[in-house]
């Protein structure tokens, strides 16, 4: 279920770049463009923290291609264990293997929300460039940052308005706010902390905070992370989801 | 006085019930009742089956009753060979032509004296509610019990009880009456005088009564005797 | 006639163990009759609220929306304003409304619950359903105003009051979400736990707003001028606006009216054990008073009473103990739900637990003619029944062996 954060996160992963003043769209292109990347493996810790409740921990391997594959399955908790999903361009499976059986999420489907409205599975296989469907408009600019406005008059999208500060050095988003039709602010995504990996960096904390719901947030710390990984042709096939 | 002339002008030979080579046996053979019974009752007899017990009285009485079939042998009762009767008619034939006397009266005890008089006329068609309880207090008075139609019978004594029973018996004047040891329960007394009442209802009603017994005193009134002894008749 | 008088008399005369039979055979029809009533209450209430909180008694829907397992947006009826005023002039209709239906979330603080967000037209919501008219505390829904009612129970849960601003988090039609922060006018309370629990209304022009569908609804619901919807209407809704579909409120209650027959069977099971042992008392009687009564059935044998005169004395010996049970348990029994109608029997002792009835607070027995009728018709055929094989036997026995041992 907590796949959608993980490409989230590897969908705001950049590259470096040195950069000059530039505009909204500029920035975004470039948020967009350096997301792209090969390949990449992990293992995460995820952690979903519910109001007075006691906080779940889940731990995940996952393998991405681009933006087209992605496969993800759970180490822990015991009872998620070998729960995979499998995203191939725009379609999502989930396997459980319980019951071994193979869940196609589709059509409306993906419209319903996970964990109570908060994202749906489209989150998870959206791979169209931000700016395909969102204009954006430059609101705020420091020496280190730029805040950034995306608004949509696309009414099928999760989000019409997302605000997006943007580090100017590293081009990491520093905190993104996804807000409702009226503008209402519904949550926050947040990079905690960066690591460099060789002459990259990237976030390797990150925690979605509802700014509806008090006291409700997840977060995701990546523990290990490699990329330009050359993966077997078949790792994102159903055969190996089910295997 | 009047029997004889009746019997006189019967000319003694009109036979109502007639058993010829009857035999009954119980248990699957283990006990033989009756063995060969040869019997030939006239119309208007009064007659004692007589005989110690186990000597087949009872079970000679129920086979002209028609309250069971003998092994072998024929039974013709009031014109109506038994053998040739199913359930039904042998039913029918009890309702319509037969009256029992028992040893232990057998009345019902929640119906009252009337009504037990009453009892067979009940199940016979041409009754109405008014003459069965018309022919009932008719013959309850016959037999001695006038006032006491509203009692039950366990508010009457022995005697009273039979008196009730024979008037039940006798209330739709049936062709034959059968009496097992109707005495056997009464005293020495009683017990006379109920054969008395038989008696007399005899002479008036024109009906064969069959009296089981082994009290002498029955036998004395009887007018024909018939002895059995071990299922058969002593000649 | 004569069987009758014998089997009365009979009943008379052992009247202590008459009553003994029949007070067992009493008490389960009372147990079965004070049942009925329970559930034939029960089913009153809860069609009623069921009718008039949720189904009213025809609903028209968008093709597709009934074949999903949640009110979903992708299903609406897109111009609702001008099909509901066709259906509003149609005849045998006495009310019509459009009501707009939306699955969201309700947050407030760190609490955020599922909920059936219903859009309600304040100037017609109230011709066909009585939710508008349950508001316990505070003002009911009047105008366009962005307000919302909620369910007692859902109050009370999340500690909500009047005045409480909530947010309702929703996907609009097109998807985008769509959050809306709104006051709470006033609290409701139906006695239909799905209301109480999980519902909050709001003016049908703030869930349109919320839905990005201006003339959207979900569903047309209309009252039928008879008490009942009949097939004709329903014949002449799907002729005249065929683009919908259309449900009697018995076809949407169908899972409630299963399982209402399933509880019916389940307590039917239990009552049916305390009158089989009923009847085994019962039957036994019989056969203690057969016992005692042989020679006389030889005699009556003798005088010439054919077997099946025999075996009527008995099943009508039967039938009277069920018959004199049968009406002492009807006024017991009618006697009881009359006053528990009047008193109710409370839910409260059982706290939130759900009855699996859209019932809450408290039961109100009915005497439904029909039921009672027919715990008595049970009660006989019951006792008949108990006594029909003690009676063949009795008819049955040989006459000699009755009379001479007493035994059949
Ligand atoms: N129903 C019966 N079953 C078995 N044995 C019977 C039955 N009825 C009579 N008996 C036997 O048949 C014999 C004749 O009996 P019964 O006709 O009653 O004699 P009585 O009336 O002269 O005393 C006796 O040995 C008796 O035990
Ligand atoms: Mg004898």
């Amino acid at each position: 279920m907590k796949i959608i954060p993980i490409i989230l996160i590897l969908l705001t992963i950049s590259i470096i770049l040195p950069c000059q003043a530039q505009t909204a769209a500029e920035w975004i292109e470039k948020l967009d463009k350096q997301m792209f990347y090969q390949s990449a493996e992990y293992t995460a810790l995820m952690t979903v923290h519910s109001p007075g409740g006691t906080d779940r921990y889940f731990r995940m391997q996952g393998k991405v291609v681009g933006d087209q594959f992605a496969l993800m399955e759970y180490l822990d908790p015991p009872r998620q264990r070998g729960t995979r999903y499998l995203k191939r361009d725009d379609n999502l499976w989930i396997y459980f293997p319980r019951q071994d059986r193979t869940m196609q999420i589709q059509g409306h489907m993906l419209r319903k929300g996970v964990q109570g409205g908060d994202m749906s599975f489209e989150d998870m296989t959206e791979s169209s460039s931000l700016l395909e469907k969102y204009e954006a408009l430059l609101i705020g600019e420091t020496d280190t940052t730029v805040t950034i406005m995306l608004e949509s008059h696309d009414m099928t999208v999760s989000y019409p308005f997302r605000e997006i500060l943007i580090d100017k050095r590293t081009v990491i988003p520093i905190r993104i706010v996804n807000s409702g039709v009226g503008r209402m602010p519904i949550k926050e995504i947040i990079t905690l902390a960066t690591k460099r990996f060789g002459d990259r960096i990237y976030p390797v904390s990150t925690e979605i905070r509802s700014l509806l719901v008090k006291d409700k947030w997840t977060r995701f710390d990546i523990e290990e992370m490699k990329f330009g990984v050359n993966f077997p042709e078949d790792t994102f096939t159903k055969k190996m989801l089910e295997r | 006085m009047l029997y004889e002339l009746n019997m006189a002008a019967n000319n003694n030979s009109k036979t109502i019930i007639k058993t010829s080579k009857v035999w009954k046996s119980y248990d699957n053979g283990r006990v033989t009742a009756l063995r060969g019974i040869d019997i030939d009752i006239p119309l208007g007899s009064f007659t004692a089956l007589a005989g110690p017990s186990g000597s087949g009285k009872t079970t000679l009485l129920n086979l002209i009753g028609a309250l069971d079939v003998p092994d072998k042998g024929t039974v013709i009762v009031a014109g109506q060979n038994l053998e040739h009767l199913n359930d039904r008619e042998r039913t029918q034939l009890r309702r319509e032509k037969i009256g029992f006397i028992f040893q232990q009266f057998n009345l019902v005890p929640v119906l009252t004296a009337c009504e037990n008089v009453e009892l067979p006329l009940e199940i016979l068609p041409d009754y109405t509610r008014a003459s069965r309880r018309e022919a009932a207090m008719s013959i309850l008075k016959r037999v001695g019990l006038k006032g006491m139609e509203h009692r039950l019978p366990n508010e009457l004594s022995g005697g009273q009880q039979q008196r009730i029973a024979v008037a039940r018996a006798l209330v739709k004047k049936p062709v034959v009456m059968l009496a097992d040891e109707p005495t056997a329960n009464l005293d020495g007394e009683t017990g006379g005088a109920i054969v008395d009442l038989m008696k007399e209802m005899r002479d008036t009603l024109d009906t064969v009564f069959i009296l089981s017994t082994h009290d002498p005193r029955v036998m004395d009134r009887a007018e024909t005797l018939i002895r059995l002894v071990d299922g058969q008749v002593e000649s | 006639m004569i069987a009758l008088r014998l089997a009365y008399r009979n009943l008379r005369r052992n009247r202590r163990r008459t009553v003994l039979t029949a007070s067992a055979l009493t008490v389960g029809l009372i147990v079965l009759i004070t049942m009925m009533g329970m559930l034939d209450g029960i089913d009153s209430q809860s069609i009623d609220n069921l009718i008039y909180y949720d189904l009213a008694h025809v609903k028209g829907f968008a093709d597709g929306y009934l074949d999903e397992d949640f009110p979903d947006l992708e299903h609406t009826i897109p111009h609702a304003d001008s099909l509901l005023n066709i259906v509003r002039n149609l005849s045998g209709i006495s009310a019509a409304t459009e009501r707009l239906e939306i699955i969201g979330m309700l947050i407030q603080g760190s609490e955020e619950v599922f909920v059936r967000i219903i859009g309600v037209d304040p100037a017609q919501d109230t011709d066909v359903f009585r939710t508008l008219e349950a508001v316990r505390s505070g003002l009911t829904i009047s105008t366009d105003e962005p307000v919302a009612l909620i369910g007692d129970r859902l109050a009370s849960d999340l500690s909500l009051n009047v005045g409480d601003v909530i947010t309702l988090l929703v996907r609009s039609a097109p998807g985008a979400f769509n959050p809306k922060m709104l006051p709470i006018a006033g609290i409701i309370s139906t006695g239909h736990p799905a209301v109480d629990r999980m519902t909050v209304y709001v003016p049908l022009a703030v869930a349109r707003d919320m839905t990005l569908l201006p003339e959207g609804a979900t569903e047309i619901a209309i009252m039928a001028s008879k008490l009942t919807y009949s097939k004709r209407l329903m014949d002449k809704l799907t002729q005249i606006l065929p683009q919908l579909e259309w449900r009697s409120w018995q076809t949407l209650a169908d899972d409630f009216i299963q399982l209402a027959r399933m509880k019916r069977t389940g307590n039917g099971i239990i009552i049916g054990i305390i009158i089989l042992v009923a009847a085994i008392g019962l039957g036994n009687t019989m056969i203690m008073s057969i016992h005692e009564r042989t020679r006389e059935i030889g005699a009556l044998r003798a005088l010439g009473f054919n077997s099946g005169l025999i075996w009527r004395i008995f099943v009508l010996e039967g039938f009277l103990i069920g018959l004199f049970a049968g009406i002492i348990a009807v006024v017991i029994g009618v006697a009881i739900l009359v006053y528990l109608g009047h008193t109710g029997i409370s839910l409260a002792g059982y706290g939130d637990m759900d009855i699996g009835y859209p019932v809450r607070d408290a039961i109100y027995p009915i005497v439904n003619v029909a039921s009672v009728a027919m715990s008595f018709v049970f009660g006989l055929v019951i006792s008949v029944l108990a006594s029909w094989g003690a009676a063949r036997h009795a008819a049955r026995g040989q006459i000699v062996r009755a009379l001479r041992e007493g035994m059949l």
